[in-house]
C-alpha cells in the first residue's frame, strides 16, 4: 500500500495530462484522418509559453508594481497567475496549431497519403529545433504553486492536474456535443464533404479543431513543467506517443474514448515503473500500442470498419 | 545505377534532340546506360581518391564514407517506402541491429581470423549476418504488423524503433553497455583493414600520388562496394516481378489483391530486404565508427534516412542517391568549408541548423514537389527489354472482327445444336467446342441435377425463357434449352475433368451481406454455368458491387456461401480466390497508374508465375524464361483487347474506354475461369460498347465463363444469356433477356409501380417497330 497509492495519484495525473493530449490527436484524426505528428511539439511549445508568461508576470522590470503582487505568495494571485500562465500557453499554440495546419497540412488535403505524414514529421523536426537554437535546449520551470503534502503521494499540484484536467475534459465533451461548432464538427469527421454541401464551413471546422487540440496539449505542457519541474526542446515527443497510444487504446476518433484511454495509460506507466522496471517503462507503452494496432485496430472498445471499395 | 540518373547525366550531353527521339521511342539503350554506370562508378571511386591526396580535403573522405553507409541504409528504406508505399519512421532500428549483430558477430571472428593473419577480413562474414539477422528480425515483426494499412503501420514502425533504443540504452542482455556505447569493431582489430594483402601500413604509389591506405578510404571503398552490389541488386528486384507487385499494392492494394498478388507477402519481402541493406549498413557503421552508442539510432536519425528517400526521389534508385550526397553530405561539406574559412563556432552551427533546414526541406517538398528532386522514370523504368512495338498476331485464327462470334450463331445452346459453334469458337481451351457439342446432346438429366444443386431457380428458369428467346426456340422447345448452360459446362472447363460437366462453376446460396443495419444483400441464390454469359442488373444501390465483393474475397459475407468448382470461398483471401480462377474489374476503375499498360497486364500474371528476389537479384535462368512468357502472355492479352499500341503508355494516361478495356486485359491475363466485370460499358461511346461487345463474346469463345454487372441495357440483351435482377438487396427476378424485359417486378423496380401496366400498353406497337433497341437479336431472330 505504501508503493500502491501514492502511484495511483502518481498514475492519474500522468493520465491527465495524457488524456488531455490525446484529444488533440483524437480530433486531428476524426475530422482530417491525420495523424498530426507536430502535435507533441504544441505540449512543448505550452511549456515555453508558459514559462514565458510566468517570467513576465513576475518580473518587475517588465510590468511594474503589479509583479510584486504576483510575486506575494497570496492564494489570489497564484491562482490568478496560474490561470494566466495557462490561458497564454494554451492561446499562443493554439494559434501555433492554426498556422501549422495552414502552411503545412492544408496544401495537402487532396494529397496522397504518405504526404501530410511527412509534412507533419517536417513540422515536428523544424518547431524542435526552433525552440532548441532559438530560444533555449531546456529550462526549469517553477512549481508555481505552493508545495502541500496531502498524503499518500497527494500534493496540491497533483491535485489541480487531475482536477483541472478533469474540468477541462468535460468542458471540452460538452463542447463537442452541445454545441453549434461541436455538431459540425462531428458532422465534418462523417463526411467533409457531405458537412460542406450542408453549408458547414470545413475549413473553419478544422482551424477550431486544430485551435483546440493544441491548446489543450499546451495546458498538458504548463502542468508537465510544472510535474516535472524543467522543460526541455523534445519534451513532447514521449508524452506524445504516450497520448497518441492512449486516443489509439480508445478508438482513435472516439473523444471519450482517448479520455478513458489517458487514465488508464498514466495508470499503466506509473504501475510499471513501480513494480516492473523503470528503465522500460516507455517500451509498455509501445507495447500496448503495437498489440493494440495490430489486433484491435477500432480500439478496445470500437470495432473494425470495411473499407468502401 | 537507375535510369533517371542516366537521364540526367545524358541531358548534360551535346545532343539533346537525339536523346529526345530515342526516348519517344521507348526504346532503352543499354549500352549507353552501361557507359554512365561506369562513369559514375569511377568518379565515385576516384574522387575520394583525389581527396585522400589533397591534405586540405582528406577531412572529405570520411564524409564521402557515411554518405555511402546512409545511401545503402536509405537504399534499403527506399524499397519500403518508394516501392512498396509503407511510410516507415523506424528505419534505423535495423541499423542499430545491424550495428549490434555486427559487434556481436564480429569482435570474436576478427580475434580468430586475426591468428591466421587475416585481421579484419572478419567483415566480410559479419557483413551478411548483420544483414540476415535484420532481415530476420524484420520479417518476424512483419507477420503481424505489415496486415496495418497507412498511418498505423507508420506508428508501429516507431514504436518498434523506440523500443529497440531504448532495450539497447538499458544494457539488453548486457551486451550493449547502455548508454556508455562501445567502442567500434574497427577499434578492436589489430589493423582495420581486412584483405591480407593490404595492412594498415601498406602503402600504394598511384602516378604522382603517394596514398596511406588509412582506414577512412578503406572503408570508404567498401562501403561504395557494398552500396554498388545494393544498387545492383535492388534495381534488378525493382524491374522485375516483385518490383512490380510492389508498385501495385503502392498504387492500389485491393485492385492488387483482385489480380492475385499476395500483398501480405509483397510486404514482406519489401520489409525484409529494407531490413537486410539497413542491417548491412549498420554493420559498416559499426566496423567504421570508432564508438557506438544509442545516441546513433535516435528517432531523429530514422527521419533523416526518411528525408534521404523523400527529398531524393521515393522510389527512385538514382534520387535516393542524389538525396544521401545532398542531406548527409552537403551539410558536411559546408561544415567543413566553414571550419577552415570561418570560425570553429560557425562550423558548429552549420551542423545545428541542419535539422532545421532540413524540415523546412521537407515540409515545403510535400507542398511543391512531392515527387523529390529525382523522381522515378515510368517509361524507362521497369522493363529492361526493349518492349516489342511490333503488333502481336491476332488471338485466335482470324481476321478483324469476324473472328469474334456473334450472338445467335455461337450461343452455346444453339450453337453447338446448329453445328457451327465449333467454326466460330476458334481458341477454346483444347477443342471445348467439340466437347461443348457432345454433352449438348444429352443435356435434359443433367440440367436436372443443376436444377437440384442450385436449389431450384434453374428449373423455373428454363421454361419460359425458350418460348421467349427466339435463338433457342429455334432449337427445339423447352428441353433443348435447359441444355444451355450445362452444355457449356460441359464445353471449355469440362474439357480436363468431364466428372464436373454438370456442376455450376459458381453457386451461391443465401449469400447475405449487413451493413451496420443495412442489408446490403439479402439472401441471395446464384448459379453461373461454365461457358455462360451471366448478367447481374439491378437499380443503384440493389447490391450488385456488393456481391462482387463477396465472390472475390474482399468482403466475408455475413451469411450463406459461395461455392466455386464446388469448392467454398469462406474466408480465401481475394488473391488466393484470383489464383482459383476469379478475376475482375472495377466500377471506378482501379489501374496501377504509376504503371504502363504493359506492366499493368503483366501484375496479373503474377498469381501464375513465382520467381522470387533471388531469381530477380541473380537473373537465374528460369526468371528469365518467367519474365518473358509473362511479357509474351500479357501482350497477346493487350492485343486481344485491341491495346497493343499503347503497350508503353501510363495507364493512367489513357482514355477512359481504353482504361476500361486495359482493365479487362489485366484481368484476363490471371487466366480466370471466370471473370467479374463491372459495368464494363460505363461511359462508353456506342462504338466503344460494340467493341466491348466483341471482346466478351471473344473472351466467352476461349472458354472464359462471364458475369456482367451493366446498367447498358443494349449491352445486357446483347451479351447475356442469363439475367439475374437484385433489387435492395433481394433477387427479384431471373431469366433470359426477353422474359427479364417484360417481367412486372423488374419494371417496377426500375420505373415503379403501375409503370408495368403503361409499358404493355405500348408493347404491341412499339415491338413492330423494333428489332433494334433493347428487344435487340431476340425479337429479330423470332420474326
Amino acid at each position: 500500500m505504501d508503493t500502491f497509492l501514492p502511484q495511483l495519484v502518481n498514475g492519474l495525473t500522468l493520465g491527465g495530462m495524457y488524456a488531455l493530449i490525446a484529444l488533440g490527436y483524437t480530433m486531428v484524426y476524426g475530422v482530417l484522418l491525420l495523424i498530426n505528428f507536430a502535435h507533441s511539439e504544441m505540449i512543448m511549445s505550452g511549456g515555453y509559453v508558459g514559462l514565458g508568461a510566468f517570467l513576465l508576470l513576475t518580473n518587475e522590470g517588465a510590468i511594474g508594481p503589479a509583479a510584486r503582487w504576483f510575486t506575494s505568495g497570496s492564494a489570489l494571485s497564484i491562482v490568478v497567475l496560474l490561470l494566466v500562465v495557462v490561458l497564454a500557453a494554451g492561446l499562443v499554440t493554439g494559434l501555433v496549431g492554426v498556422l501549422t495546419e495552414r502552411v503545412a497540412y492544408r496544401p495537402l488535403r487532396h494529397a496522397p497519403r504518405l504526404a501530410p505524414l511527412i509534412s507533419a514529421v517536417g513540422v515536428s523536426i523544424f518547431l524542435q529545433n526552433a525552440a532548441l537554437l532559438w530560444i533555449f535546449p531546456s529550462h526549469s520551470f517553477p512549481e508555481i504553486l505552493p508545495h502541500k503534502d496531502l498524503g499518500y503521494g497527494l500534493t496540491l499540484q497533483r491535485v489541480v492536474i487531475i482536477g483541472s484536467s478533469v474540468v477541462l475534459l468535460v468542458v471540452l465533451d460538452l463542447f463537442v456535443n452541445k454545441t453549434k461548432v461541436g455538431r459540425a464538427m462531428r458532422a465534418t469527421s462523417q463526411d467533409k464533404d457531405a458537412a460542406g454541401l450542408m453549408g458547414v464551413s470545413v475549413n473553419r471546422v478544422i482551424a477550431v479543431t486544430f485551435f483546440i487540440g493544441p491548446a489543450l496539449g499546451a495546458v498538458a505542457g504548463v502542468f508537465s513543467g510544472m510535474y516535472y519541474g524543467s522543460i526541455t526542446y523534445n519534451m513532447g515527443f514521449f508524452p506524445g506517443i504516450k497520448a497518441f497510444t492512449a486516443a489509439v487504446l480508445g478508438g482513435i476518433g472516439d473523444i471519450r474514448g482517448a479520455m478513458v484511454g489517458g487514465f488508464f495509460l498514466g495508470l499503466v506507466e506509473s504501475m510499471v515503473a513501480a513494480y516492473v522496471s523503470a528503465g522500460y517503462k516507455d517500451v509498455v507503452t509501445f507495447l500496448i500500442l503495437i498489440v493494440v494496432l495490430v489486433f484491435r485496430p477500432g480500439g478496445i472498445f470500437g470495432d473494425a470498419q470495411i473499407e468502401k471499395v | 545505377m537507375g535510369n533517371a540518373l542516366n537521364d540526367r547525366l545524358a541531358a548534360w550531353l551535346p545532343a539533346p534532340k537525339r536523346l529526345f527521339a530515342a526516348r519517344g521511342a521507348d526504346v532503352p539503350r543499354p549500352g549507353r546506360r552501361r557507359a554512365f554506370l561506369g562513369l559514375a562508378v569511377a568518379a565515385a571511386v576516384l574522387i575520394p581518391v583525389l581527396f585522400e591526396a589533397l591534405p586540405d580535403f582528406t577531412v572529405l573522405v570520411r564524409v564521402c564514407a557515411l554518405v555511402a553507409i546512409y545511401a545503402v541504409m536509405a537504399l534499403g528504406l527506399n524499397i519500403v517506402v518508394g516501392y512498396a508505399g509503407m511510410l516507415d519512421f523506424g528505419r534505423i532500428a535495423f541499423f542499430a541491429i545491424g550495428a549490434y549483430t555486427a559487434m556481436l558477430v564480429g569482435v570474436p571472428l576478427a580475434r580468430l581470423l586475426s591468428q591466421h593473419g587475416l585481421g579484419g577480413a572478419s567483415y566480410l562474414a559479419a557483413l551478411p549476418v548483420s544483414g540476415v539477422v535484420a532481415a530476420a528480425v524484420a520479417l518476424l515483426l512483419g507477420l503481424p504488423m505489415l496486415r496495418l494499412r497507412g498511418d498505423y503501420l507508420t506508428i508501429v514502425t516507431l514504436g518498434f524503433a523506440e523500443i529497440v533504443r531504448i532495450s539497447i540504452t538499458n544494457d539488453i542482455g548486457g551486451l550493449t553497455n547502455g548508454t556508455n556505447g562501445l567502442p567500434g569493431v574497427g577499434q578492436v582489430l589489430p589493423s582495420p583493414l581486412g584483405l591480407p594483402w593490404l595492412s594498415y601500413h601498406a602503402y600504394a604509389a598511384v602516378g604522382p600520388f603517394v596514398f596511406q591506405f588509412d582506414s577512412n578510404l578503406y572503408w570508404y571503398l567498401v562501403a561504395l562496394a557494398v552500396l554498388v552490389l545494393a544498387v545492383v541488386a535492388i534495381r534488378r528486384q525493382d524491374v522485375s516481378r516483385l518490383g512490380r507487385t510492389w508498385a501495385a499494392i503502392r498504387d492500389d492494394d485491393i485492385a492488387a489483391a483482385a489480380m492475385g498478388v499476395s500483398v501480405n507477402k509483397a510486404k514482406q519481402y519489401a520489409f525484409a530486404l529494407g531490413g537486410f541493406w539497413g542491417g548491412v549498413a549498420g554493420c559498416l557503421f559499426a566496423y567504421y565508427q570508432a564508438f557506438i552508442s544509442p545516441e546513433s539510432f535516435t528517432f531523429m536519425e530514422s527521419i533523416f534516412v526518411l528525408a534521404i528517400v523523400v527529398i531524393g526521389g521515393m522510389g527512385s534508385i538514382s534520387g535516393v542517391l542524389v538525396g544521401a550526397l545532398v542531406i548527409q553530405g552537403l551539410p558536411e561539406i559546408v561544415r567543413w568549408w566553414a571550419t577552415a574559412n570561418l570560425s570553429g563556432q560557425a562550423a558548429s552551427q552549420v551542423s545545428n541548423y541542419r535539422n532545421l533546414v532540413l524540415a523546412v526541406v521537407m515540409v515545403s517538398m510535400m507542398a511543391f514537389r512531392s515527387q523529390g528532386i529525382l523522381p522515378p522514370k515510368p517509361f524507362f523504368r521497369r522493363l529492361g527489354a526493349a518492349v516489342a512495338d511490333r503488333p502481336s498476331p491476332p488471338p485466335g485464327a482470324a481476321s478483324g472482327k469476324g473472328r469474334f462470334s456473334r450472338r445467335g450463331v455461337s450461343r452455346p445452346g444453339s450453337g453447338a445444336g446448329a453445328g457451327d459453334g465449333a467454326e466460330a469458337r476458334p481458341a477454346v481451351r483444347g477443342g471445348g467446342a467439340a466437347a461443348g457439342a457432345a454433352v449438348a446432346g444429352g443435356p435434359t438429366s443433367e440440367m436436372d441435377v443443376l436444377a437440384a444443386v442450385a436449389g431450384g431457380p434453374a428449373a423455373v428458369m428454363g421454361g419460359p425463357e425458350a418460348v421467349i428467346d427466339g435463338t433457342t426456340a429455334e432449337t427445339g422447345g423447352p428441353e433443348a434449352e435447359t441444355g444451355g448452360p450445362t452444355a457449356v459446362a460441359g464445353g471449355p472447363a469440362g474439357v480436363g475433368k468431364p466428372a464436373a460437366a454438370a456442376a455450376p462453376l459458381l453457386a451461391a446460396r443465401g449469400v447475405t451481406m449487413v451493413f451496420g443495419g443495412l442489408r446490403a444483400v439479402d439472401g441471395i441464390d446464384l448459379h453461373i454455368g461454365a461457358g455462360e454469359i451471366v448478367a447481374l442488373i439491378g437499380p443503384n444501390g440493389a447490391g450488385k458491387t456488393t456481391f462482387f465483393n463477396m465472390m472475390t474475397g474482399l468482403y466475408t459475407p455475413t451469411a450463406g456461401s459461395i461455392e466455386f468448382e464446388g469448392r467454398s470461398l469462406a474466408g480465401l483471401k481475394p488473391h488466393v480466390i484470383a489464383g482459383l480462377g476469379i478475376s475482375r474489374t472495377f466500377q471506378n476503375i482501379r489501374l496501377f497508374k504509376s504503371l504502363t499498360a504493359l506492366e499493368n497486364v503483366m501484375v496479373g500474371r503474377a498469381v501464375r508465375t513465382k520467381a522470387g528476389a533471388f531469381g530477380a537479384t541473380f537473373r537465374t535462368p528460369g526468371f528469365t524464361r518467367e519474365e518473358a512468357a509473362s511479357q509474351a502472355e500479357a501482350e497477346k492479352w493487350l492485343a486481344f483487347c485491341e491495346l497493343s499500341g499503347r503497350a508503353n503508355e501510363l495507364a493512367g494516361s489513357l482514355p477512359y474506354g481504353e482504361q476500361r478495356r486495359l482493365e479487362i486485359a489485366r484481368a484476363l491475363a490471371t487466366d480466370p475461369k471466370l471473370i467479374c466485370l463491372d459495368e464494363p460499358a460505363a461511359g462508353m461511346n456506342p462504338q466503344e460498347s460494340v467493341k466491348l461487345n466483341d471482346v466478351i463474346f471473344g473472351m466467352r469463345d476461349r472458354g472464359i465463363t462471364v458475369l456482367l454487372i451493366e446498367h447498358d441495357m443494349k449491352v445486357v440483351m446483347n451479351l447475356a444469356e442469363r439475367i439475374y435482377v437484385l433489387d435492395f438487396g433481394k433477387l427479384i427476378a431471373q431469366g433470359g433477356p426477353a422474359q427479364i424485359q417484360s417481367d412486372p417486378a423488374v419494371i417496377e423496380a426500375y420505373l415503379g409501380k403501375g409503370a408495368e401496366a403503361f409499358i404493355r400498353a405500348a408493347r404491341r406497337p412499339r415491338q413492330a417497330v423494333g428489332a433494334g433497341g433493347s428487344a435487340g437479336p431476340a425479337a429479330g431472330e423470332e420474326g
